[in-house]
């Protein structure tokens, strides 16, 4: 029975990446037999996978319709939510987690890995191959990597939040600009009900998710491909580095509002204004608290970081 | 209920800045209004907790190129005197910075008394090591905040400010009070001809604030205060059972080994954080001891590779809710470190290395509520048996839990914040 509950759960991941590889948006409908052919297998496991991330909300059922997307995908996972995380999954944290926590060198080996984390090579191999794919590793020399660039130092924020000031703000700029109303509402919804909850109580892991998705949408609306490919990974870098530390409660209510501030802009199809407050939102993020200050030490020795 | 303007002006450090958050949060919460004048340094810091800031000038205008040179200088020159003993301190860090401080009040004179023009505030809270003409002579009550030691106001029966010094070594005071009047008389003097320029008299060797004619608030814990010479007592003193403010609740991050052991957290404050090389022979002891370790390294994150699975570093730590969750708190005697250790009724390792914190490490050991161990002399073993014991040591706890009930119930921000306002214009 545990054997089969946990092939029916692996399946549903399965599903789950099929679906975000194809860029699945909400209402896509997810076909029984389309799925049974692309995995070779019965209907029967694919009705239980299907049930299952019903349950947990990743698609809804209607009667006579069927199964449909029910909310857009994680785009920082390859679980779906509400599953527990499979063995490669809890690999790829770990190794971000350890990154961002300045405990990983700036290379590493599939036998390094195996070892810190007693995992097997199969294992290692999948994820290595995400991240790599990911940009979050790049293949060095031999069976060595190393990690790309990503926002895992005050330098290396500083240089993500101004490539962020040139390509952000243009995106909005950029002629074909299409708006999606769908996912803008959802967008809003999403920021609204963290906004009127206790700003003190909620997972800080749904406000970052929600603001990530925020600049996601809008680089799904921007017709250059090339600048909403940027800004998606951005985003993305962004997201786990947030998740592993230094985010802001506080901070991030603002920019919540900032952000509402951007759609409004967008709707109203004031596009020079939309960037132009995207601009100064990317900046207001920057604002750091003084780096060094003391009891008695002369205020002529701050540095100020804008 | 008349709506007071209450303006906060507190010194350029996070101990001042975010005491006084804590009771300007009281008063927003009493239907009042705090405002916060500031370092320009330090923008953006009180409006994270949601008050109006008017930054005011205390240095010549200089590049952020400028000053992150003068920063790297000031601390390539004074890390190696954090090192010294307190009297070795007082010609070469100690008078260095009352120069630069000297400096800011003049320089902040003008900016100040525009500032306070603007506001028009119903009281003054000032939180700072010097006096500002502009505030005294405002035409408003004044409200001294005293966040570092007691010590900073003087009395024949406690230890000088900066010395280290215990209740007992009361025959050592005139010789450190003699140091430290011979090490700053020059600057003192400038300070005194800058006051008497303002119709201002002059102060007493050494001293460079006084107290206010309104109200003096200490943040000095019941339990640490010194029996004085002339007690300090209402309704011109009170002291405060700590100030701690509302902070973001801290989420215990995934640290990969040694689930289930006490949780250490350590604080140098940001310029302490300079010490990387203290920080990394700290690391290496703490990576085979069977604790997890939390460790503000401030801005200088980025300088440590191969952090063991036991420790997490960060830039920064939400302070009060972090010690809320932790078991043992090791920092350097500022003030603000110490009362909320002693609000969330944890023990303390305090290794100070300049100003207050010489004089709160002492303090804190000569009371019993922690251990001194000397900053950069310790031995593994003297460490390693520190946190064994205060991490055991039950009748302390149970001793730190009553001091925590008192200091929680007497609620020193709401009592500043009543304070304060009883004076206000």
């Amino acid at each position: 029975m545990e054997r089969r509950r946990k092939s029916h759960t692996e399946l549903a991941r399965r599903i789950v990446e099929l679906l975000r590889v194809e860029g699945a948006e909400p209402g896509t409908k997810v076909a029984e037999q389309r799925l049974a052919d692309s995995f070779g297998v019965s209907r029967t496991p694919i009705r239980k996978a299907l049930r299952l991330l019903t349950e947990t909300g990743s698609l809804s059922y209607a009667p006579r319709q069927g199964y449909s997307l029910a909310r857009p995908l994680d785009s920082a996972s390859a679980d779906a939510p509400g599953l527990p995380p499979s063995e490669e999954d809890q690999l790829f944290q770990a190794i971000l987690r350890d990154r961002f926590a300045n405990r990983l060198g700036d290379t590493l080996s599939v036998n390094d890995l195996m070892q810190r984390y007693g995992t097997a090579r199969t294992t290692v191999m999948h994820v290595v191959a995400r991240m790599t794919e990911d940009g979050l590793l790049e293949r060095g020399h031999g069976q060595n990597w190393r990690f790309g660039p990503a926002p895992d130092s005050l330098s290396a924020m500083e240089e993500s939040a101004r490539f962020r000031e040139l390509i952000e703000p243009a995106a909005l700029r950029e002629p074909g600009f299409a708006p999606d109303t769908a996912l803008f509402s959802d967008i809003r919804r999403r920021h609204q009900a963290l906004l009127t909850d206790e700003v003190l109580q909620s997972e800080m892991r749904a406000w970052i998710d929600a603001g990530a998705d925020f600049h996601d949408a809008l680089a799904a609306c921007c017709a250059n491909r090339f600048l909403a490919r940027a800004i998606r990974q951005q985003t993305r870098l962004r997201r786990l580095s947030t998740y592993h530390g230094g985010a802001n409660r506080r901070r991030m209510r603002d920019a919540f509002h900032e952000h509402l501030g951007i759609l409004d802009a967008v709707e109203a199809g004031e596009m020079d204004r939309a960037a132009d407050l995207m601009l100064a939102h990317i900046r207001a993020a920057q604002t750091q608290r003084p780096r060094v200050s003391n009891r008695g030490v002369p205020p002529i020795a701050r540095p100020i970081r804008r | 209920m008349t709506r007071k303007t209450i303006a906060f002006f507190p010194e350029a450090s996070f101990g001042a800045a975010l005491n006084c958050v804590g009771i300007a949060q009281a008063l927003r919460e009493g239907g009042h209004e705090a405002v916060f004048l500031c370092d320009p340094g330090f923008a953006g810091v009180f409006e994270n907790y949601g008050f109006a800031e008017h930054p005011v000038a205390m240095a010549p205008a200089m590049s952020d190129e400028e000053l992150e040179k003068f920063w790297s200088g000031f601390i390539t020159r004074h890390l190696p005197h954090f090192r010294l003993s307190p009297e070795d301190q007082l010609p070469t860090y100690v008078r260095d910075c009352w120069e630069a401080i000297v400096d800011s009040a003049e320089i902040a004179e003008a900016p100040l008394q525009a500032a306070l023009a603007r506001i028009d505030p119903d009281a003054i809270v000032v939180d700072n090591v010097i006096g500002f003409p502009a505030l005294m002579q405002a035409g408003v009550p004044w409200v001294r905040m005293v966040s570092c030691a007691e010590t900073e106001i003087p009395d024949a029966q406690v230890p000088p400010i900066m010395s280290g010094l215990g209740a007992e070594d009361t025959g050592a005071y005139p010789a450190f009070r003699a140091l430290y009047d011979a090490a700053l008389g020059p600057v003192h003097e400038r300070y005194n001809a800058f006051r008497r320029a303002r119709d201002l008299p002059a102060l007493p060797p050494g001293e460079f604030m006084e107290v206010s004619p309104d109200l003096n608030l200490l943040l000095y814990a019941k339990p640490m205060r010194f029996e004085r010479a002339h007690p300090l007592t209402p309704p011109r003193f009170h002291y405060l059972e700590g100030c701690v403010r509302e902070e973001d609740p801290f989420e215990m991050p995934d640290i990969p080994a040694a689930s289930n052991t006490p949780v250490v957290y350590v604080s140098f404050g940001s310029l302490g954080a300079a010490d990387v090389a203290l920080f990394e022979r700290m690391i290496r002891l703490f990576a085979e001891l069977p604790y997890r370790f939390l460790i503000n390294v401030g801005g200088y994150k980025d300088s440590f590779r191969d952090v063991p699975d036991n420790v997490h570093l960060d830039y920064w730590y939400p302070q009060p809710s972090v010690i809320d969750k932790a078991d043992l708190v090791i920092h350097h005697g500022g003030n603000n470190s110490v009362h909320e250790a002693l609000y969330f009724g944890k023990p303390s390792i305090v290794m100070p290395y300049c100003w207050d914190g010489h004089d709160n490490a002492r303090r804190l050991h000569d009371t019993g509520l922690g251990t001194h161990l000397d900053r950069y002399a310790w031995r593994d073993q003297e460490m390693i048996d520190a946190l064994a014991g205060l991490t055991t040591d039950r009748p302390m706890r149970k001793r730190l839990g009553d001091i925590s009930a008192d200091m929680i119930a007497a609620d020193g921000r709401r009592q500043a914040a009543e304070l304060i306002l009883n004076v206000a214009r």
